[in-house]
């Protein structure tokens, strides 16, 4: 089961963003058009003026004609070089790769368009007749709208090499190294601070949280002298000296200079980079980090925190604290856990998989209720078991297209958009300026920590969505034939609980109960048993809808008011193809191949059921159940 | 374990914590909250205060070269140092001092813009920043912030705490007066750690405000809106919904489980004041013809910074919020290199944000003595320049409180001629070798008996300095 998951595209979806959460390199996507594409154009030398550029095609697709709507490299080429580092970590996992490869891969992650822009030839570039080795475009049905349709499938990416490049994975990758950028007295330390946060589960800033006191930091050079502020140096200035050859904005390019002075020279712990290795000093370092045993931790903790949106137990600073002892017992059988799991990782071959499947399989991740009622001290220690993670808005618009068969949008429906509907990105939730932000989630620039809870304006965002998807879905399931349906599959739209007199319509409460009951299933991952009270209380809000509404059509009759159905389907979402409506007297439509598979369409609502179901269905995609998993 | 206990030690694991009595407040919460507004302006990245409210000016008449390592300042003479009443500041505000015409200022909006010779930078109506406000400003230098790391600065600012684990004082201040409000705590960035003590939101792009505010009209109408639901229906969802989720609360044993619910559970009982938002957004900005949301979107406003501001006036005027966390909006300020020609633009950006608020509460007409600004970074900067003509992390900062019932025209603490933070008698608050340090600590314990929250239960649940450091610093 589990190996069937991590085989879906969601999964690697969530991969990436579980790695961007961390590396924060989609600013480039993020901060603009072309950020990330003009970034590589702008590596060359100060001087000469006319200095060559490390990659001259970098930004090729600026000089073609077409506006950027309609132009595929554009679109696709900055979002690959953006999101490179990402696609190397989810490359690494599927291929069931060494996971210490993400730091070691002698390659760069590469799009038919991104190869193009670093100038790696693959036999390979857009618009050429060689295409083999990428797919399609015509192959995704997410860009089916997209011209071109023989130029690459932006989402197949394959190893390249840039020539005379020391690739070491994640830590050469420009957009990682532009990412953490450096300063002439900074001389990389923010680098090295970020490798051991992140590859060697070390936090040495933390180390800062006992008081410095700068009225008593009076030597020279006090990094490399002074008892304040050499115990952070000390371990910090070797790496960062690991980057030497990389600009503030992620350039790689041997400079002819002396090691710096005033720091210590660059190594890993007690051992100094080889003199003749200087050329490749990040891949010396990469095989250094992988081989220590804190990188397994931060793999182990990178895993948890992406399964379970928390991060793993700090080590207790503070002894003041009344709960100290508390934390530190948390902080300790964690860290057991961990170290299991770790072992059992490193043990398969460092495969990721494997990390994963152990965190899902144990009861922190897995436990759902406890016995009793716990005493105080016992919740302190059952805080870190359970999921109880809030769906990020990405995760959110993956579920409401999984479960409902259609995405939470507001892209038209006309062939000449290039935004697809099948395109996730175009989602409301995924949109920074819709409610990606507004729902909890970042932007890798300016807002770079998820929310972890809930607020009001979050809550009347499910509440709208729920609306929404609501008026979308439900006419349109009714619509198809039953053997087409993702929702409906036990009930048509004449199936009312009560027949015209008030008399209870056994057989259709049934098939509305088994109905609800495979709802619960797919919206909410409930296997409930016929019977349960939540399969009830689902009908008594069915039921007591339908009866409002059924008085609210006697009503209307006796005015002589029509009763418009606000929420209709009256033509395919996807493809936009006419709907027929094969209760009239028109035979013609009847005939077209929707007609002919059993297609009808939903114009209005005689048995107040459609919007019963509505009503259902907008109750289940708010539930706590599907906010949070 | 205690009540306090368990709180604290759910938000030092990062847990979301609503109790079932923040559950029953919710349901009776109708008045609208109208006591103190807190807005928080962070100026990201450590400011250098010897060039703004602990002026060091470079000794003598010459200004020092660029090779020049030691000068305290490169940008203006310690014989040029301004006041304005009891406040000094670096003269680099003045329409005066801005002779030669080679200031610059970020101004929102508009990138970098050379300032004319003769104007003024930092504040509207041809005022410095400091003449304009000196009267409600009060500036505390001299703050011990015990650390050179942004993380740990920030937090230890902002929370009063080095530790990790402890809520911005912002969002402690709205846990303590309007928890129950939906948008109680606002924030558009800086630290905004809420430790779970209230429901923190951002709101920093309006656009889409409008539609979830109902969440059941499906289109708006001037006189007929149409629905997804009945109101009955959608009422009946929630009723549902509501009786579901408290059961499952009722049945969960799992501390992070039940705490997750019974969040949700609050902020849905709280949806309905979104409407109050409506009513102001809707509203005409007092004075003009232009509704107030219009002005969110239609580029009268210059920058994420101001319709932020708008934004959470607005809110406050519907009296469902009481704090704002914002960023500076000024850029960078972690200077390490090229100092004075990036730390000054960044530090007139920053006033001309703050005087921003101030206009602002005018335009709403929000009395400046209901609205506390305050406004403070990570740390200082180095006493002199590194080989980049930068300025690196330095330990002793300085903050600045303008509104409420701050003092106006007063300087708190100091730091010497190198600035070193100097101990301050814990009475009189003058310098004295046998006094005290001020610390972001006693700063935030002092804030909360100025804002009234000291006894507050979640100001109890996360005690800050010890009362040895309770300085009267707020008078």
């Amino acid at each position: 089961m589990l190996d069937t998951v991590m085989d879906e595209p969601a999964f690697y979806d969530r991969l990436r963003e579980w790695t961007n959460d961390l590396l924060l390199t989609a600013n480039f996507r993020e901060r603009g058009f072309n950020t990330a594409a003009q970034r590589l154009m702008s590596f060359r030398d100060q001087t000469p003026q006319n200095a060559p550029r490390d990659y001259p095609n970098a930004y090729f697709w600026q000089n073609q004609a077409n506006n950027q709507d309609t132009n595929n490299a554009a679109a696709f080429g900055n979002d690959a070089i953006a999101r490179e580092p990402l696609e190397l970590v989810v490359h690494v996992v599927k291929e069931n790769r060494p996971f210490t490869e993400i730091l070691t891969a002698d390659y760069i992650m590469v799009n038919g368009y991104s190869a193009a822009s670093y100038g790696i030839n693959l036999g390979v570039s857009p618009g050429s007749q060689n295409v083999v080795k990428f797919r399609a475009l015509s192959e995704n049905p997410y860009f089916s709208r997209r011209p071109n349709q023989t130029e690459p499938d932006p989402t197949d990416f394959k190893e390249g090499r840039i020539t005379n490049y020391p690739h070491a994975g994640i830590l050469s990758s420009p957009m990682f190294v532009g990412t953490y950028g450096t300063t002439d007295t900074n001389v990389n330390r923010k680098r090295a601070r970020f490798v051991y946060k992140y590859f060697l589960a070390t936090d040495v800033l933390r180390d800062t949280e006992r008081p410095v006191d700068i009225v008593n930091v009076a030597t020279t050079n006090p990094t490399m002298n002074d008892a304040n502020c050499k115990s952070c140096h000390g371990i910090v200035d070797p790496v960062a000296g690991a980057f030497q050859d990389f600009s503030d904005t992620g350039r790689f390019k041997i400079v002819d200079k002396k090691p710096f002075e005033f720091m210590r020279p660059p190594g890993f712990r007690d051992e100094a980079i080889p003199a003749e290795e200087r050329a490749t000093s990040i891949k010396w370092m990469a095989q250094r980090i992988t081989s220590d045993p804190r990188f397994v931790t931060s793999a182990i903790r990178f895993a948890y925190t992406g399964l379970t949106g928390q991060k793993a137990v700090e080590v207790p600073t503070d002894q003041q604290n009344p709960t100290f002892d508390a934390q530190m017992k948390a902080f300790r059988i964690q860290t057991e856990i961990f170290k299991k799991i770790g072992k059992n990782f490193s043990d398969n071959g460092y495969n990721f998989k494997v990390a994963l499947k152990s965190i899902i399989n144990s009861q922190m991740f897995r436990a759902v209720s406890t016995y009793g009622t716990p005493t105080s001290s016992r919740e302190q220690e059952l805080f870190e078991i359970g999921t109880a993670n809030l769906s990020t808005p990405e995760n959110l618009a993956r579920k409401i297209r999984a479960v409902t068969g259609y995405p939470w949008s507001e892209v038209g429906s006309q062939p000449n958009e290039i935004a697809d509907r099948r395109d996730v990105q175009f989602d409301l939730l995924m949109q920074r300026d819709d409610y990606r932000l507004m729902y909890g989630g970042i932007d890798s620039f300016d807002v770079i920590q998820r929310l972890k809870a809930p607020n009001g304006i979050m809550a009347n965002i499910a509440k709208r969505m729920a609306n929404d998807m609501s008026c979308l879905a439900v006419p349109q399931d009714f619509a198809k034939p039953v053997a087409q349906r993702d929702l409906f599959r036990y009930v048509e739209a004449s199936y009312t609980p009560e027949d015209s007199n008030g008399f209870l319509v056994a057989g259709s409460v049934d098939k509305i109960k088994q109905n609800i009951k495979y709802l619960h299933w797919r919206f909410l991952g409930e296997r409930l048993e016929d019977g349960d009270p939540e399969i009830d209380r689902t009908y008594q809000l069915f039921l007591e809808t339908w009866r409002e509404g059924k008085a609210l059509q006697k009503q209307r009759q006796r005015m002589n008011q029509g009763d418009p159905l606000n929420c209709q389907a009256d033509r395919t979402y996807y493809t936009n193809d006419v709907i027929p409506n094969l209760n009239d007297n028109n035979f013609t439509d009847d005939a077209t191949p929707l007609g002919q598979a059993g297609y009808n369409r939903v114009t209005s609502d005689p048995n107040y059921t459609v919007r019963a179901w509505m009503s259902v269905t907008a109750y289940l995609l708010s539930d706590h159940g599907f906010i949070y998993e | 374990m205690d009540r306090r206990d368990f709180m604290k030690a759910a938000a030092l694991t990062g847990l979301a914590l609503a109790s079932p009595l923040a559950v029953r407040k919710a349901k009776a919460a109708d008045d609208p909250y109208n006591g103190l507004f807190i807005i928080t302006v962070h100026a990201g990245g450590g400011w250098d205060p010897t060039s703004l409210c602990d002026p060091k000016g470079y000794e003598g008449s010459v200004v020092p070269d660029a090779a020049n390592t030691t000068a305290m300042n490169k940008s203006y003479p310690a014989a040029q140092i301004a006041s304005a009443g009891n406040i000094k500041y670096a003269p680099l505000f003045d329409a005066a001092n801005n002779n030669n015409g080679n200031l610059t200022v970020v101004v929102p909006g508009r990138g970098v813009t050379q300032i004319p010779a003769g104007v003024a930078a930092t504040a509207r109506n041809g005022q410095n920043f400091f003449a304009k406000h000196s009267s409600r400003l009060l500036v505390i230098n001299g703050i011990d912030v015990q650390t050179n790391d942004h993380d740990g600065g920030t937090r230890n600012i902002w929370s009063g705490k080095l530790a990790e684990g402890y809520p911005a004082f912002a969002a402690m201040f709205s846990s303590a007066v309007a928890k129950d409000k939906p948008l109680a705590y606002i924030t558009a960035g800086g630290y905004d750690f809420t430790a779970g003590t209230v429901a923190a939101t951002r709101a920093s792009r309006t656009n889409r405000l409008i539609a979830i505010a109902e969440p059941n009209v499906r289109y708006r109408n001037a006189n007929n809106n149409e629905y997804y639901h009945t109101p009955d229906t959608y009422d009946r969802i929630a009723r549902f919904q509501r009786e579901r989720t408290q059961g499952a609360i009722d049945a969960q044993r799992l501390p992070r489980w039940r705490n997750a619910l019974s969040t949700l559970f609050t902020v849905r009982e709280g949806n309905n004041e979104l409407l109050r938002v409506m009513d102001v957004l809707n509203g005409n900005l007092p004075g003009t013809q232009t509704k107030l949301s219009d002005t969110l979107n239609n580029g009268s406003l210059q920058s994420d910074f101001e319709r932020q501001v708008r934004l959470g006036v607005g809110a406050y005027r519907a009296g469902i919020a009481a704090s704002l966390s914002l960023n500076s909006g000024a850029g960078g300020f972690d200077t390490h290199q090229n100092h004075d020609n990036l730390q000054i633009p960044s530090l007139r950006t920053l006033l001309w944000n703050v005087d921003f608020i101030v206009e602002e509460l005018n335009v709403q007409q929000v009395p400046l003595n209901k609205v506390m600004i305050i406004v403070g970074s990570d740390f200082g900067r180095t006493p002199g320049y590194n080989s980049g003509n930068g300025k690196d992390h330095w330990s002793t900062t300085s903050m600045m409180f303008l509104g409420g019932s701050v003092p106006g025209n007063r300087v708190v603490g100091a730091s010497d001629e190198r600035h070193r933070m100097l101990a301050v008698d814990p009475g009189s608050l003058a310098p004295s070798t046998d006094g005290v340090r001020i610390t972001p600590g006693s700063i935030n314990l002092a804030l909360r008996r100025l804002t009234g929250i000291s006894e507050a239960d979640v100001a109890r649940e996360f005690p800050t300095a010890s009362l040895a450091d309770d300085l009267p610093i707020f008078g």
